[in-house]
């Protein structure tokens, strides 16, 4: 498997790591997908070939008719030119240097017989020249750290390596992740899957140093068995979010037209990600959120949970959500609950949920945090904050407490915070996130992802 | 496994994709699932000999190539206490299913006689299956029995092979899993005897691709300590071998 991994790796490895990269099918025009991943293109410190017929010069760059003008060997070449013509590139981008190819085009198998027919003579020019290809009709890659090589926006630079089955849902994706500021690694359309599919950028994903968290969205697959596997090797290196589209009945339809391939019994799949030891999103916002938490913060040694609120209310709600989840509602030690009746007024609660009450500020904060981290019946712990704006407190003052509690803690567990009150809440929100503690408005699904990554430890720890 | 093989061909040798309950059991029993004692009989003398050395009550069920569903054709008796009951049943079993051929128009055959077993005290009813899964290739199913499945859908899938940790894991993904923990002071059920029976059922399908469906259905898991039984069992085959 060892050399085989090696090779995969070797393989892929180009799409997100060029050195210098071919457009075909370059455009002057704005109305042109060729315009738009040029123009991503040239953002990059990458060399960038724009390859067109009509021009000497698009977007202010040196143009070529042909890939055999350009003066120096590429080893990505990008296509975005209608699909009659795509098979026909192959021996030029084997001349050109490369041996990979992003198919942007459509007009292949999602139209109907005629493209399928399209999609198999551009197989067989691959194999022949050697050229891995990623698509046809998708979105692109793109390497936050390196490149744009699609016609969507550039990802906020982060850990998640996320590979779509669906170009249009993969690159609305990456808008909502950049407005949440959730960063990603890599991110892979791969279209009809002609040839480099899920399954290779599983393998690829498990073997990149950048990316510590995968997540996926599938709609069908063909080879299942090998989409397993993938899914399982990959999870056993690190924890791999899937979302599956296509799951009711009325949406398995919709997929079978929308990419052509079968979308499976709901069961089996469902029953193969837990095979696999995945953890499953169960909608498009939790996909990312879950993945955030695993990569902003440690995995928990258990599903014991403690939480602090400054409003009861908050407190019981978020009591309620773990529960219902199958997280537990910790008991303290004696020695916590005895230290936190020292510092906190007779109205607080020590128990779990812990109530600091509204006048509890950074000093309650920053010492409830820190109890209960070095609580040994702890396993994570969930900050609420609810009313952020009490007699002459800062906005931010709970979070720095927050902050300062888990700095003073000697025990690396799980963060998550819930910060409620809107934009009044938002100053202590950003706070945390941008110290890399997840910050929700809601207790559900706070409760939701810190479910799953104890799900994935519990699995991966004793397997 | 040469018994699945040598009965699988005889069975597409006279045309049928499913095998007669006792095959089923034959199969189940090479693979160590635990089933009720059974034997089969010809004529209603035999049927009362072999009834008495399995021991009372006992259930007769027609045995026939020609009728797959058998409560359809009559060809069902159970909780028989005694000779004379056997013998009646016996009677009643094969004049049943000449009338269920009369009524399809087909010439029932019924030289196998009947499969006789030992009336299963009743259990925690669960059900152990096996689809083929147009992606994943075959896939194990478990459930409780009864409404939990036919009305709440409550079923957990793991590709075979898997471990026994996954076979656990897929009896707690059940809602239904706290009544085989024990409920209302009932004691708790024999997990661990359904976990070997669905392990069986795995390594019988690695073995034995071209099953394409089966049912334990039901499948009686009793108080910890005192096992698991396989009360029927259906094996549907593929016209020609095929592996995921």
């Amino acid at each position: 498997m060892n050399g085989s991994d090696a090779d995969l790796f070797k393989d892929i490895n180009p799409f997100f790591n060029p050195q210098r990269i071919a457009l075909i099918g370059a455009s002057a025009d704005y109305r042109k997908l060729g315009n738009s991943i040029l123009m991503n293109l040239l953002a990059s410190e990458i060399e960038i070939f724009p390859i067109t017929h009509s021009r000497d010069h698009v977007l202010g760059t040196k143009a070529y008719p042909n890939l055999s003008t350009i003066p120096e060997p590429v080893d990505l070449v990008i296509v975005a030119v209608g699909a009659k013509y795509c098979a026909s590139l192959m021996p030029e981008i084997k001349k050109a240097g490369a041996r990979n190819a992003v198919i942007i085009s459509g007009g292949f198998s999602e139209t109907g017989a005629e493209g399928a027919v399209l999609e198999k003579e551009l197989i067989i020019a691959a194999k022949e020249s050697d050229i891995r290809i990623i698509g046809p009709n998708c979105v692109g890659v793109s390497n936050s750290r390196l490149f744009n090589g699609t016609f969507t926006m550039m990802p906020e630079r982060g850990n998640i390596a996320f590979v779509s089955q669906s170009g249009a849902l993969g690159g609305m994706t990456i808008y909502t992740t950049r407005s949440k500021r959730i960063g990603m690694s890599k991110f892979a359309s791969v279209g009809n899957s002609a040839d480099v599919g899920i399954v290779e950028m599983l393998d690829y994903f498990r073997q990149d140093s950048k990316s510590t968290v995968i997540a996926a969205y599938i709609e069908g697959v063909n080879k299942g068995r090998e989409l397993f596997e993938a899914l399982q090797r990959a999870a056993s290196k690190k924890p791999v979010v899937v979302l599956k589209g296509g799951r009711s009945e009325a949406g398995g339809r919709a997929t079978q037209s929308h990419t052509g391939s079968l979308a499976g019994s709901t069961k089996v799949f469902d029953g193969m990600l837990r095979q696999a030891g995945c953890v499953t999103a169960p909608t498009l916002d939790t996909l990312f959120e879950i993945c955030k938490l695993f990569d902003y913060q440690p995995l928990p040694r258990g599903r014991r949970i403690g939480i602090i609120s400054n409003t009861g209310g908050a407190g019981v709600l978020a009591t309620d959500a773990a529960s219902d989840l199958g997280l537990e509602i910790t008991i303290f030690e004696q020695k916590t609950r005895h230290e936190l009746s020292q510092v906190l007024p007779p109205m607080a609660s020590v128990r779990n949920p812990i109530d600091v009450v509204a006048s509890g500020g950074r000093r309650e904060y920053r010492i409830a945090t820190e109890l209960l981290l070095n609580d040994s019946n702890v396993d994570m712990l969930l900050v609420i904050c609810a009313v952020p704006t009490f007699a002459g407190m800062t906005q931010t003052e709970h979070a720095a407490g927050t902050l300062e509690g888990v700095r003073m803690a000697s025990i690396d567990k799980p963060v998550v915070g819930v910060w409620l009150a809107g934009d009044v809440g938002k100053p202590g929100k950003d706070l945390l996130e941008m110290n890399r503690i997840p910050c929700f408005d809601d207790p559900s699904l706070a409760a939701l992802c810190m479910m799953r990554i104890a799900e994935y430890a519990e699995t991966h720890q004793n397997p | 496994m040469k018994e699945a093989q040598k009965i699988f061909k005889t069975a597409l040798e006279e045309g049928r994709t499913f095998v007669l309950e006792h095959e089923a059991k034959d199969i189940m029993k090479a693979y160590g699932i635990p089933i009720p004692a059974y034997d089969t009989a010809v004529t209603a003398d035999e049927a009362v000999e072999k009834s008495k050395a399995i021991g009372f009550p006992v259930v007769l069920k027609i045995l026939s190539k020609d009728v797959l569903h058998k409560s359809d054709a009559g060809g069902v008796k159970i909780n028989l206490k005694n000779e004379e009951e056997v013998r009646k049943a016996f009677t009643e079993i094969m004049d049943n299913a000449k009338n269920y051929g009369k009524e399809k128009g087909i010439d029932v055959d019924l030289s196998r006689g009947v499969f006789i077993s030992d009336f299963a005290d009743m259990g925690t009813e669960i059900i152990v299956g096996v689809t083929k899964d147009p992606q994943f290739g075959h896939a194990l199913m478990a459930g409780l029995g009864g409404i939990f499945v036919e009305v709440l859908k409550d079923v957990s899938f793991r590709l075979i092979p898997f471990t026994e940790n996954d076979a656990r894991e897929m009896l707690k993904e059940l809602k239904a899993y706290k009544i085989l923990e024990g409920i209302r002071g009932e004691p708790p059920r024999d997990v661990d005897s359904l976990v070997n029976v669905m392990l069986a059922v795995s390594k019988m399908i690695e073995e034995n691709p071209e099953i394409i469906e089966l049912d334990c259905n039901p499948t009686f898991v009793y108080e910890k300590g005192k096992g698991t039984l396989v009360v029927d069992a259906r094996i549907l085959i593929g016209s020609s071998e095929a592996s995921h």
